[in-house]
């Protein structure tokens, strides 16, 4: 019998990264929220390696962090080490990293979860979506003791993960389910299709787990990190765990020839794995393979928790049996009496197809279905909480009758990643990088509040105390931009010694702190040291206003650029347009065109294959409609 | 081209043939309402009204009153399958002024209106009868002066070109990975850029060459230079007074040029060429106009299609190996003074522009060049807008390879690169991410 449970706003479906900000998000946007999930103990668990952040993807947390969302405040109260990567870049492209107690990161998340007013954690399996009229109204559950169940919702938020249809692969064996030692999903991935969707499949994988005290662990090298530490967060949180170090070894021709030698017994090679995997986190048999001249791959030995002995060797993720994997292991330094404590494995999924999605990440044929996360083919937990951040806030908005937000790629990653999704599609798993974006220079983690906190304030999603931090800082960084500006430094003795002092080259006329600040010596401290000002006592006040001059130059070309895409957005496409009517079409175009149906010039513009020619053909036939059919 | 263009109701007529009087002169018509109006003033000879078919009527263009203005033969073309894409009609009328004129008048008294400089193409561009390329292509054709070069304007977008350009934007990629590879995957390969520089020269390279090519020969527009360069006071003014003076047909000054360079119109071989004469080359210049009239010669003398050196046959200083190496043609000046001397071992061609010695066989030298010079390029051009896009994004690339030699850090150079693959949107299809990224995972083991 079914058993019809009440009615709530917006239902989430799986409790992962993206599943969590979701709920939050929407909660906080005053809606009810049901959260169903197969494990509720595994609520944001850290399903492959214990970290969060990287290049690219520390640019999401921060952005996360600055729309109200949880990750970059999780990361910080339970980080054992932190890092910025590419310090010695230039500042732009500076990513934040770290360890995380993988244990405490799920425990502290669902602490945050359970405290959140207006969200409710449901046990059960998604068995189909009920849809009527092309309109998404609830969920058919099942649970192992009260049996079927119907949730009716306003709108629901599809995070399932890797869990549609998912199969795990060790060698031979193989199993269904979405992660050690949990089931599958069966049954969601039809409901869509039937729903009319289109649906691929995607591969990952995972490394073995090692037992800390089988290595010798001084044949490692002890890689530290931050001292001090710095954290994600422009909001309130604490780096509150005891820091600790990674380790880093490589793989060797010992490692390469057992690999190699094992191959038929892969499923990658033996052709039982279909799935599409992601090329820039391949398995280690695909490394060996692929790239033969290498002489050695490197190997980071991370701890998993305080708590636990287990440590991640990332860089070795794979799908050979259990006992190959020991036997390559074993070849590694300091791993020669190993113990793991689980084989690694390859996972096969469903996900959507996200052409199929809008821009506020509605499927387009399901109206108030919105999806997140690793079912919209990405990867990585930062994707995932980002995207499950954005259809959380749209499915709220959506249920309450607001217009959608929109990010733009101009303004931030979660926009860059949201827009290539939409789009482009996929081909394999999607990861971020900075190279994605366009506009690097000027979107940065250390500005993302600047840019993203206002449009939080706005929906609601940031308040109390956070907000006024926010406010602060905008007031000392625009002050800051105002005085390095506008005074004027003379070439004194006193100031030409100081420079001299600190080995810095002289200057002859009166010159603007600001102008000064842009040369690549100038720290600052410098300034400081100079004049005596001060700019901030917080150093991501100081930290903003030295990149951001340095990159002036970039950043106003980067501008004009971004004007200029702004006036393309304006260019509306209308839906009905028949691309095989524009003159001058390659069919090839005509095919992408319909396929991706943008909604303007400028989305046009990035459908692949696309050339300035085919976007100079459509503007001149809308132009030309314009005129032969006034209004 | 200005907005008003973009009105494409009316329906606009042009006179399509040269100037009047003539033993034919063409008068197009094009637009919504062509058949319309040509009805209404022109009647067959077999008294048949003119339907909307293609074909070719011969008949009577009367006027208002019912006189006969004209006796045209009429073509009619039936859009989409016009030049314009639209209706059109063409009048084959008698190349008279008043005819013409008459005609003019009685079709604006029909509302059709004069059409302007470039609505023809315009229309045809707008109907998807021509593409941008097509249209600056066109555009050439009429500029072209002599046949050999049509052939080349008119197979500008053959295998050659694109062959050439796919290699060129090939580099442009592996460049750009290389560049994204230093800032994403710092960690994996902390000195990617060092691998930078090799697809940067090759880039660099393919770009000059397209660009010195089609320079060469101007794209067939224009007219390929011939370019007297060497020291000051080589006799490289007299030689060039001398030339003009003698073998000159057609003479006009060309106003545009600096006034450091001086050229003239010469034909050579059946075809025009420009003759000129540059500030002399020397190792320390005097002053700074000098000195920035060297810089104007240097740039002559890398566009030149034929290059001679003029040594003053009366000086002891001898060229520097470098200008001989460029040179095409040797010329010693001054034979008819009595300290000159051949200090090239009976090479070079001794002249005199006092006495005309020497410049017969200097002319026939110069033709024998200038005829091999036209045959050699025989290669496919590009258009002017290609050039003049690849022009700019050779200069970005030379100052990318100096950032990258300066260690400036990766993401400015990468920048700087994805500029220069937008430059080249013009020539090439746009370079996306997506290809770039399918060279990094190929190229670069990347994932820890």
């Amino acid at each position: 019998m079914f058993h019809v449970e009440q009615r709530t706003d917006i239902i989430v479906i799986g409790g992962g990264h993206a599943g969590c900000e979701a709920a939050l998000a929407a909660a906080k946007l005053g809606c009810s929220v049901a959260l169903v999930t197969m494990r509720s103990d595994k609520i944001a668990e850290m399903s492959c390696n214990p970290s969060i952040g990287g290049v690219g993807k520390g640019q999401l947390v921060k952005e996360i962090d600055a729309l109200g969302g949880e990750m970059g405040r999780n990361a910080d109260w339970t980080g054992i080490q932190f890092k910025r990567l590419n310090t010695r870049k230039g500042s732009a492209v500076q990513s934040s990293r770290c360890q995380s107690d993988k244990a405490e990161y799920a425990r502290r998340m669902q602490g945050v979860m359970l405290a959140q007013k207006g969200v409710t954690i449901i046990e059960a399996e998604v068995k189909a979506l009920v849809v009527e009229g092309g309109r998404v109204r609830g969920l058919e559950c099942f649970h192992a003791e009260k049996g079927r169940s119907i949730l009716m919702g306003g709108s629901v938020v599809l995070t399932a993960g890797t869990f549609m249809r998912a199969v795990m692969h060790c060698g031979a064996r193989e199993s269904e389910g979405g992660r050690y030692g949990e089931p599958s999903s069966n049954g969601l991935s039809d409901s869509l299709v039937s729903s009319g969707m289109r649906i691929l499949r995607l591969k990952t994988g995972t490394p073995a787990r090692l037992l800390k005290d089988s290595i010798n662990w001084a044949e490692l090298m002890e890689q530290p990190g931050d001292n001090p530490p710095r954290r994600f967060s422009f909001y309130r949180s604490e780096i509150a765990l005891p820091q600790v170090p990674c380790f880093l070894g490589y793989t060797n021709s010992d490692t390469h020839r057992v690999i190699r030698d094992s191959l038929h017994l892969s499923p990658l090679y033996s052709g039982k794995i279909s799935g599409i995997g992601p090329r820039y986190c391949p398995s280690i048999e695909d490394k060996v393979v692929k790239f033969p001249d290498k002489e050695q791959h490197h190997v980071f030995f991370e701890p998993e928790s305080l708590s636990s002995d287990w440590i991640y060797p990332n860089g070795i993720s794979t799908s050979l049996p259990a006992e190959v994997q020991e036997e390559f292991i074993r070849t590694l330094p300091g791993c020669r009496d190993v113990r793991m404590a689980r084989p690694g494995y390859a996972v096969e999924y469903d996900c959507l197809d996200p052409s199929q999605l809008d821009h506020s990440f509605q499927v387009k044929a399901v109206e108030g279905l919105f999806t997140g996360g690793q079912v919209n083919g990405t990867s990585g937990y930062e994707e995932a909480g980002a995207q499950g951040l954005f259809a959380g806030v749209n499915a709220a908005l959506w249920v309450q009758g607001r217009p959608p937000l929109r990010l733009d790629r101009s303004e931030s990653y979660i926009g860059v990643m949201v827009d290539d999704l939409v789009t482009k599609g996929i081909t394999e798993p999607y990861r971020m990088f900075t190279s994605r974006c366009e506009y690097r220079l000027s979107i940065r983690e250390d500005n993302a509040d600047l840019r993203l906190s206002p449009k939080a304030m706005e929906l609601g999603l940031l308040c109390g105390a956070d907000r006024e931090r926010f406010l602060n800082r905008k007031r000392e960084i625009e002050s800051g931009r105002s005085y390095l500006r506008s005074t004027r430094l003379k070439p004194t003795e006193r100031v030409l010694n100081t420079l001299v002092e600190r080995g810095l080259p002289s200057f002859t006329e009166a010159t603007s702190l600001q102008t000064l600040l842009k040369r690549p010596e100038i720290g600052l401290d410098d300034i400081e040291a100079l004049t005596g000002y001060q700019a901030s006592e917080d150093p991501n006040v100081c930290e903003t206003l030295e990149i951001e001059t340095k990159y002036l130059g970039y950043i106003a070309m980067q501008s004009d650029e971004i004007a200029r895409l702004a006036r393309l957005a304006k260019l509306l496409i209308p839906v009905q347009l028949d691309f095989t009517q524009v003159p001058g079409l390659s069919r090839e175009i005509v095919e992408r065109l319909g396929q991706r149906r943008p909604s303007t010039i400028a989305e046009a513009a990035r459908v692949s294959g696309v050339t300035p020619a085919a976007l100079t053909a459509i503007v001149v036939h809308l132009k030309k409609g314009e005129h032969v059919h006034p209004q | 081209m200005s907005r008003e263009l973009v009105d494409t109701r009316d329906t606009i007529y042009s006179l399509a043939s040269g100037t009047l009087p003539s033993a034919i002169a063409v008068m197009r018509l094009s637009g919504m309402r062509a058949f319309e109006i040509a009805g209404k003033i022109f009647s067959s000879e077999s008294g048949a009204e003119l339907l909307r078919v293609r074909g070719m009527i011969y008949g009577a263009i009367r006027s208002k009153g019912g006189e006969v203005i004209d006796r045209p033969l009429l073509l009619t073309f039936v859009g989409p399958h016009s030049f314009t894409g639209e209706d059109t009609i063409e009048f084959q009328c008698h190349g008279s002024v008043a005819v013409i004129g008459a005609l003019a008048d009685l079709l604006s008294v029909h509302s059709a209106r004069q059409a302007r400089p470039g609505e023809f193409s315009y229309r045809a561009f707008l109907n998807g009868k021509l593409t941008t390329q097509e249209l600056v292509g066109l555009g050439e054709v009429y500029k072209v002066r002599e046949g050999r070069d049509l052939p080349r304007v008119w197979s500008r977008e053959s295998d050659l070109v694109v062959r050439s350009i796919d290699r060129l934007r090939n580099h442009l990629i592996t460049l750009q990975a290389i560049l994204d590879t230093a800032v994403d995957f710092s960690e994996e390969y902390p000195a990617a850029i060092s691998q930078a520089i090799e697809p940067l020269n090759l880039v660099i390279h393919d770009c000059s060459d397209l660009i010195t090519h089609y320079d060469k020969v101007l794209g067939g527009a224009a007219c390929p230079r011939i370019v007297l360069f060497g020291r000051p006071n080589a006799g490289k003014s007299s030689l060039f007074n001398a030339l003009l003076g003698r073998y000159r047909a057609i003479v006009h000054s060309d106003p545009g040029t600096t006034r450091d360079v001086i050229e003239h119109e010469i034909w050579v071989e059946k075809r025009p060429w420009m003759l000129a004469d540059t500030a002399g080359l020397r190792e320390i210049p005097g002053s700074e106009a000098e000195s920035e009239g060297i810089e104007l010669a240097k740039a002559s003398l890398a566009g030149a299609s034929v290059r001679v050196l003029v040594v003053d046959g009366t000086c002891e200083d001898a060229p520097t190996p470098q200008s001989l190496r460029e040179a095409d043609l040797l010329v010693i000046s001054k034979s008819d003074a009595e300290r000159w001397k051949n200090r090239f071992h009976g090479q070079g061609i001794p002249s005199s522009a006092r006495t005309g010695e020497g410049l017969d066989v200097l002319w026939g030298a110069l033709q024998k060049i200038c005829k091999r010079t036209t045959d050699e390029g025989t290669q496919p051009l590009l258009s002017s807008v290609q050039a003049s896009k690849l022009r700019i994004a050779l200069a970005e690339l030379e100052a990318l390879r100096s950032d990258v030699s300066n260690t400036i850090p990766p993401e400015y150079l990468s920048e700087r690169g994805r500029r220069c693959g937008f430059l080249i949107d013009a020539v090439a299809t746009p370079i996306s991410q997506e290809e770039v990224f399918d060279l990094i995972f190929s190229e670069f083991c990347i994932g820890k």
